[in-house]
């Protein structure tokens, strides 16, 4: 049956989603508390040898531009910090957690390589804007997160919202709304609450096409542009790529210059590739 | 929207080294079809090269 979803549906529906390793449900909740006790987070960590040898993978890269080659969690923490390492931690886990479902028209890796190009912007346009660059990168790979909530969970409802954006050749949020009454951010807010995402996540999730709104966060706008510039490099390599409607406010908010945008243009396409190979399921 | 060749609208950009020429602009015209973007004009720049970021 297809049509209309309401929010409790959404919220019912993610208990059949997979459940995520307790340690990483532990970093989720916990991204703004410094009370996790390292010793504890790396042995648990390690007791997941794909988690923890894509999370190397991750911290090798060209990303941190680390002198020394990282071999275990514990190091990762040394080297990079306790932050930058549970945020790997946690963007490797998610991107495991959803599965290939079956819905006709829906392109899982096409949605990884976007999000992927969209975390590896957000990261540049934070330390362009001397923010948390560990945040914003984590912010750009799953701010379209309930759209895999909306595929895995709903996926005919969902294939009907492709049709619906392939005939009027619209924006797929467009879309959603008009097919099902709901949208990939408030499936995305569901998520972040069945998770237990903090309200950073939260609100860069929530905020990632309404920037301008009252009560939207900073990273909502470093994620909102990062999305538009993602999708205008044309990395998801998709036939309907559409760059998505770009609120000035946030642009100008950023004092992004020509010169500026030359070199983040430059630099997601040139660590696109290597963070793809690591993170792509 | 825009109009141009079918070929050419499905043809994703691959990197900053494709060739600037036509289907370069064109891929460009087709993925900013939703309407205006203060990207437009840097995008346009970056994958043709026909001007310099000032």
């Amino acid at each position: 049956m297809t049509g209309r979803l309401t929010y409790d549906e959404i919220v019912q529906g993610l208990d059949d989603l997979p459940a995520l390793p307790a340690a990483v449900l532990e970093l989720l909740s916990s991204v703004d508390e410094d009370d996790v006790d390292l010793a504890v987070l790396a042995e648990k960590v390690s007791h997941d040898p794909a988690l923890t040898a894509t999370t190397l993978r991750l911290a090798n890269s060209s990303l941190y531009g680390l002198l020394v080659k990282v071999t275990s969690v514990q190091q990762a923490i040394t080297y990079l910090g306790f932050q930058t390492t549970r945020n790997l931690i946690k963007a490797v886990a998610i991107t495991r957690c959803f599965a290939d479902t079956h819905c006709a028209g829906f392109n899982h890796e096409a949605f990884w390589r976007h999000a992927i190009a969209c975390a590896i912007c957000a990261k540049a346009l934070a330390r362009h804007a001397r923010f948390h660059q560990d945040y914003a990168f984590t912010a750009g790979l799953l701010h379209d997160i309930g759209r895999l909530v909306l595929v895995t969970c709903f996926p005919r409802h969902y294939e009907a919202v492709l049709a619906w954006r392939a005939r009027h050749d619209s924006m797929l949020l467009e879309a959603e709304r008009a097919v099902l009454d709901i949208d990939h951010v408030q499936a995305g807010l569901a998520l972040a609450e069945h998770w237990h995402f903090s309200d950073t996540m939260r609100l860069a999730i929530g905020g990632h096409h309404a920037p301008e709104q009252a009560g939207a966060s900073y990273l909502a706008t470093i994620v909102h542009v990062a999305d538009a510039i993602a999708h205008a490099l044309d990395l998801a390599r998709m036939d309907d790529e559409m760059v998505p409607p770009l609120v000035e406010a946030a642009w100008n908010r950023l004092r992004l210059d020509d010169a500026v945008c030359h070199q983040l243009f430059q630099e997601t396409e040139r660590q696109y590739g290597e963070i793809a190979a690591v993170l792509l399921p | 929207m825009t109009t141009v060749p079918r070929a050419i609208a499905l043809t994703p950009l691959r990197s900053e080294q494709a060739p600037p020429d036509e289907s370069q602009r064109q891929r460009v015209e087709v993925l900013f079809r939703n309407g205006p973007s203060p990207l437009y004009r840097l995008i346009l720049a970056y994958r043709t090269g026909r001007e310099p970021p000032r």
